[in-house]
């Protein structure tokens, strides 16, 4: 396997132990405290729901700058590169919305509209929340300065094969969120 | 003897490449021999921070209540940090680096025949990352409230809470660090995996790899795969330390065992992280000592795969009575007891090796074989603790401490200094002198021994673990007199490795010229030139014909076959 | 052909045979059978499943220290044996591939892991009985243990014989036992982390905060029946030294002796008389000085160390209790010096205590 690639799939593993942990500590802790459901009352589904979607495109994105790459269509996939850098700043700007919404009830602390439940200080379904997102949400920025730099080479023409193993580390970084979003969106 | 063309010598070996110089250790390099050293010496510096500690704590032990020379009064709190930063530093900043990125960088692009690891850059970039996670721990020694004291274990909610730890800033850096240090041995393992799988030179198939290689490519993935999971407990205490979240804290609905596990989901792959280039080593001096070829190389292979594997599902043999399910604890008693049996192999293949030898007795070999006798007392030892009804008592006593400290010391210092002997003339291009090595081997060894053999009694004896004063404890009073020997042994202990020093400034200053393979061994780093060049194999890439332990080979004149000589 | 193979099955057959005798004997003898041999120094064994934890010490010792033994024999013959005597001697080449070689490593292999079983059955016995079994006891031999930062509270139901009411009597650091009686200890925290250890007892088990841990300890040796022990040492030492002293004349001894044997019979241990573990300990406990263990020093002598074995902050090293276990009349004596009128009222006892989260508990099944 040609090192470069060997190399990035070494980073894939590791990151993907450290979210498999995190994600593992969330669901044993979520499976033994229903109560958590309250909690988790104001995540927002759709927002959750247009980042899933931000973040499948920005793949489609980046897979077509692949090909491009592939068949020597450099501007191509310099153009694609940065639409999926443009969706992994839609993600954030939702994701920052979410956050403000969010931590903005928390402070507030305000009563379960049915059950009448206040939680308190900080709730370890919203500490896991913040925990996970935010780390993913860091891998995204991560991600798309990465890829800007591949760009900047692939725009003189040098390090084609640097879009592929980008494009392997954005793969991951979407695959972590469509585990983040069922568990703390939809399952909740 | 100062002779000035042997000084000059050194400085020759700096001039027309850049490959070593002593500044060039102060600077970024991308150079796998700097980084080595780099690594190298920060380790040492590291190893004397965690001695003085040790002697701090043992001088408290054997006389508390009175002033530690080069110290002062030994606080409860000042205790407390002592013990847990020592064990922190010996793991992470010692054991770790000497024997897997030190030894690691050094040695693989050599052994493997290439000129370089293949991601120089980020080689150079995990070094630095390093040392700055040495520095913020040095830091978190000095800082209000001072150092973490929760033991190197962190539990939770102690580590968590500052209210009840009192080191507010201690422990966030300490979390800190241990943390950046994760990132920068992952940043190394990369390099040790993919330039092994992808830069061997011409002719080394996968059997061709020493064993050295081979075992610090494992302990990297071992490594990677086992860290990830507390990386994430550590952002998560991160957190409870400062975000006020409750993942650990019982009244917010966390759970202090949660850290007990992650912690420990890493903690024992990494003894085998250690473990594996330490039996690396022995692997590598014992044929060569023995004029031997290494007994059984597939078995070897196979059980640190058997062994990696089953690490991973050993873990809760060190919470059998923290509040587990007693059900569990059956499971990891079972499946502990099993652990044994691959490295009990191992042993048995390295008493192989020795059979029909013609041992020399040099150094290297010396510690070699002492790191076998004495880790077959270490991991004989673990046995009583893999038990759960034995563990009952023995949970947190002396008697763990003397366990880990007869697998750890073999380890992290028998067989660097193996290493380290072994090595020496290919780094440095000089000899060591025999006797001085010799006057340190025994000088380290024997009080190594006492020390740890009396903390086993003790331990038996019920005497618990991290508590500053045992006279206060009546059971434990009488013990007193055997504390004040292990003090003494280790003063004597640390004193011999100034024997240690000295041999090496000697050698370096006034130490007889080396030849480019003075053990006569078959692996591919002797080919190079002594002080390795920038790029090594200045004189061409070798072709491997053969495995690296072809000695003693029938109806050939020479007793070695360098894996590079054609016929 | 096939009459000596069958005959080399034979001798496998036999030799598994008494193998496998010789493992369960030992296990039994070490591990089921009382068993007085201490390995854990001046610990007396002091509760009912002490001598079957001491009793696996002993099994794995035997077990292990074999094949550690063994390999260290063998480790140590090689080095010496094959040393390099000349220095053109000439080394034997062994691949270690070939199934004859292997199978030096395969074979101790094998009875490695017998031996790993049969070790794996003796401690899932001990641990069996100490952690997952409970054995029944009436409602006031349950106690409350309660660790903090940095002390062990001991919560008695008192007189009432039931937890949690008014009359519940409170020790701080100081445990008082009754001989020979089943004991549930219900064990929570405060704060931190914290471990209940008892080393006589061989016991230990964490304390974790928001839950309530249960346990069990039987006591099966006074604090009485040691100091008698001790006395009747002193007695055998002083009858001793008098028949010696009468055999060499000696007025003086004979007069030291005779004095240290009334004194023995009165209840005291001179240092002269002391046996073993009373000497290595006197000046210890003779808190006085006058080179006497008098009633009092031999009853504090005759108790037992609690211990915190978790590290729980920079008062770890002080989490010191005491336990004393005494025979029934003497526990009814110490009750009754410690309720009713002698009481110090604890203010909000017997109120269960306001936490933030409701307790669980984790009874062993």
């Amino acid at each position: 396997m040609p090192t470069g690639r060997l190399g990035m799939w070494w980073v894939v593993a590791s990151e993907v132990v450290i979210f498999g942990g995190l994600i593992m500590c969330y669901l044993i802790h979520r499976l033994g405290n229903p109560a958590w459901g309250d909690e988790a009352a104001f995540t927002i589904v759709g927002a959750g729901a247009l980042n899933t979607f931000v973040l499948l495109t920005s793949s489609y994105w980046i897979v077509r700058a692949h090909k491009h790459v592939n068949n020597g269509e450099l501007e191509k996939a310099v153009r694609d590169m940065y639409l999926t850098i443009a969706c992994a700043g839609i993600f954030l700007i939702v994701k920052s919305y979410e956050y403000s919404t969010e931590i903005t009830e928390l402070l507030h602390h305000h009563p379960h509209p049915e059950t009448g439940h206040v939680i308190g200080t900080f709730p370890v379904f919203w500490a896991f929340y913040f925990a996970a997102t935010g780390l993913h949400a860091l891998h995204v920025i991560g991600g798309a300065a990465a890829i800007y730099i591949v760009l900047r080479g692939v725009k003189k023409g040098e390090n084609l094969q640097r879009v592929e193993y980008a494009g392997i580390y954005w793969h991951f970084v979407d695959v972590v969120w469509i585990f983040l979003f069922p568990l703390f969106y939809i399952a909740k | 003897m100062s002779n000035s063309a042997q000084k000059t010598d050194h400085e020759h070996s700096a001039h027309g490449y850049h490959g070593f110089s002593w500044k060039a250790l102060f600077w970024p390099s991308t150079n796998h021999f700097i980084i080595g050293l780099q690594y190298l010496f920060t380790g040492i510096f590291m190893a004397c921070v965690g001695v003085f500690m040790a002697y701090v704590f043992r001088m408290q032990l054997a006389w508390p209540g009175t002033e530690v020379p080069l110290f002062g009064f030994v606080g409860p709190g000042d205790y407390n940090t002592m013990v847990t930063i020592h064990g922190t530093i010996m793991i992470f900043w010692v054991a770790m680096p000497v024997l897997i990125a030190a030894l690691g960088n050094f040695l693989i692009p050599l052994m493997i025949g290439a000129d370089d690891m293949v991601f120089p850059r980020l080689n150079c970039l995990s070094y630095w990352v390093f040392l700055l996670s040495a520095i913020i721990l040095v830091i978190s020694l000095f800082v209000p409230g001072g150092g973490f004291g929760g033991g190197w274990t962190a539990y939770p909610p102690l580590s968590a809470d500052a209210s009840y730890s009192l080191t507010k800033w201690g422990q966030t850096l300490w979390v800190l660090a241990v943390a950046l240090e994760f990132v920068a041995f992952l940043m190394g393992g990369i390099n040790f995996v993919t330039t092994t799988m992808n830069a061997r030179t011409k002719g080394m198939k996968m059997y061709d790899i020493p064993i050295l290689v081979w075992f610090i490519v494992i302990a990297s993935i071992l490594f990677m795969i086992s860290v990830g999971p507390l990386i994430a407990g550590a952002v998560m205490l991160l957190l409870d330390q400062l975000a006020g979240t409750a993942f650990y804290n019982v009244a917010q609905g966390g759970d202090p065992l949660l850290w007990q596990h992650l912690f420990w989901f890493f903690g024992h792959p990494e003894v085998y992280v250690v473990l594996l280039p330490a039996l690396g080593v022995c692997a590598e001096i014992i044929p060569v000592f023995a004029r031997k070829k290494l007994f059984a190389y597939k078995i070897i292979l196979y059980t640190a795969f058997a062994t990696g594997i089953l690490s991973f599902v050993v873990w809760a043999h060190h919470q059998f009575i923290a509040g587990i399910d007693p059900r569990m604890a059956n499971i990891f008693t079972v499946t502990t007891l099993l652990i044994s049996i691959p490295i009990t192999e191992m042993m048995f293949v390295y008493i192989a090796t020795l059979y029909g030898g013609a041992i020399d007795f040099k150094t290297p070999m010396l510690w070699a074989l002492a790191f076998i006798a004495e880790f077959l007392l270490g991991g004989c030892t673990g046995i009583y603790l893999g038990c759960t009804g034995v563990d009952i008592f023995f949970h947190d006593t002396y008697f763990v401490v003397a366990h880990f400290h007869f697998v750890f010391v073999p380890i992290a210092v028998l067989a660097v200094y193996a290493a380290f002997t072994y090595w020496f003339p290919k780094a440095s291009g000089k000899m060591l002198c025999e006797r001085l090595g010799k006057i340190h081997f025994w000088g380290t060894i024997i009080p190594f021994t006492v020390i740890f053999l009396l903390l086993f009694m003790l331990g038996m004896a019920g005497q618990h673990r991290r508590i500053a004063d045992f006279t206060q404890f009546p059971e434990l009073v009488s013990y007193q007199s055997v504390r004040q020997i292990v003090t003494c042994c280790l003063l004597v202990m640390i004193a011999f490795q100034t024997v240690f020093i000295w041999n090496v400034i000697k050698s370096l200053l006034w130490g007889k010229k080396a030849d480019k393979n003075p053990w006569r061994a078959n692996t591919l780093e002797w080919v190079v030139p002594n002080v390795p060049p920038h790029g090594n194999f200045v004189d061409g890439y070798p072709e491997v014909y053969r495995g690296p332990y072809e000695y003693s080979v029938k109806g050939r004149e020479k007793d070695y076959w360098p894996q590079n000589e054609p016929e | 052909m096939s009459k000596e193979r069958s005959s080399t099955t034979s001798y496998v057959v036999f030799a598994a045979t008494v193998i496998t005798f010789i493992l369960f004997a030992l296990t039994v003898f070490s591990v089921v059978m009382p068993n007085r041999v201490t390995w854990m120094m001046d610990l007396p064994q002091a509760s009912s499943y002490a001598y079957h934890i001491d009793g696996l010490f002993g099994l794995i010792t035997y077990l292990v220290g074999f094949w550690f033994i063994l390999s260290e024999i063998v480790l140590f013959y090689f080095i010496f044996r094959y040393r390099r005597k000349t220095p053109d001697q000439k080394a034997e080449y062994v691949s270690g591939e070939e199934p004859h070689e292997k199978q030096w490593i395969s074979l101790p292999h094998i009875l490695v892991i017998v031996c790993d079983i049969v070790l794996v059955v003796a401690t899932i016995f001990v641990w069996y009985k100490v952690k997952q079994t409970l054995p029944p006891t009436k409602p006031e031999n349950v106690i409350k243990v309660i660790g903090q930062q940095w002390a062990w509270t001991f919560q008695y139901p008192g007189p009432d014989k039931v937890l949690d009411t008014d009359d519940d009597v409170y020790c701080v650091d100081e445990l008082h036992l009754k001989v020979d009686t089943v004991y549930h200890f219900k064990l929570s925290s405060k704060d931190v982390l914290h471990c209940f250890s008892i080393p006589a007892f061989r016991i230990k088990q964490d304390s974790v905060p928001g839950r309530t841990i249960t346990g069990w300890f039987e006591p099966i040796i006074s604090g009485e029946q040691q100091v008698a022990r001790w006395l009747d040492g002193a007695i055998n030492v002083a009858n001793k030294q008098l028949e010696n002293a009468g055999k060499s004349k000696n007025t003086k001894a004979e007069m030291t002796a005779k004095k240290a044997l009334q004194s023995a019979k009165d209840g005291k241990i001179r240092k002269l008389v002391a046996t073993d573990y009373v000497r290595r300990v006197f000046d210890q406990y003779d808190t006085n000085g006058d080179g006497v263990l008098d009633g009092g020093e031999l009853s504090e002598m005759s108790g037992y160390d609690i211990q915190c074995a978790e590290i729980c902050g920079i008062g770890h090293g002080l989490m010191k209790g005491r336990l004393y276990v005494h025979s029934e009349s003497e526990y009814n004596k110490w009750q009754a010096s410690v309720t009713g009128k002698n009481a110090i009222k604890v203010s909000g006892a017997g109120k269960k205590e306001a936490p933030s989260v409701s307790l669980s508990e984790s009874v062993p099944q």
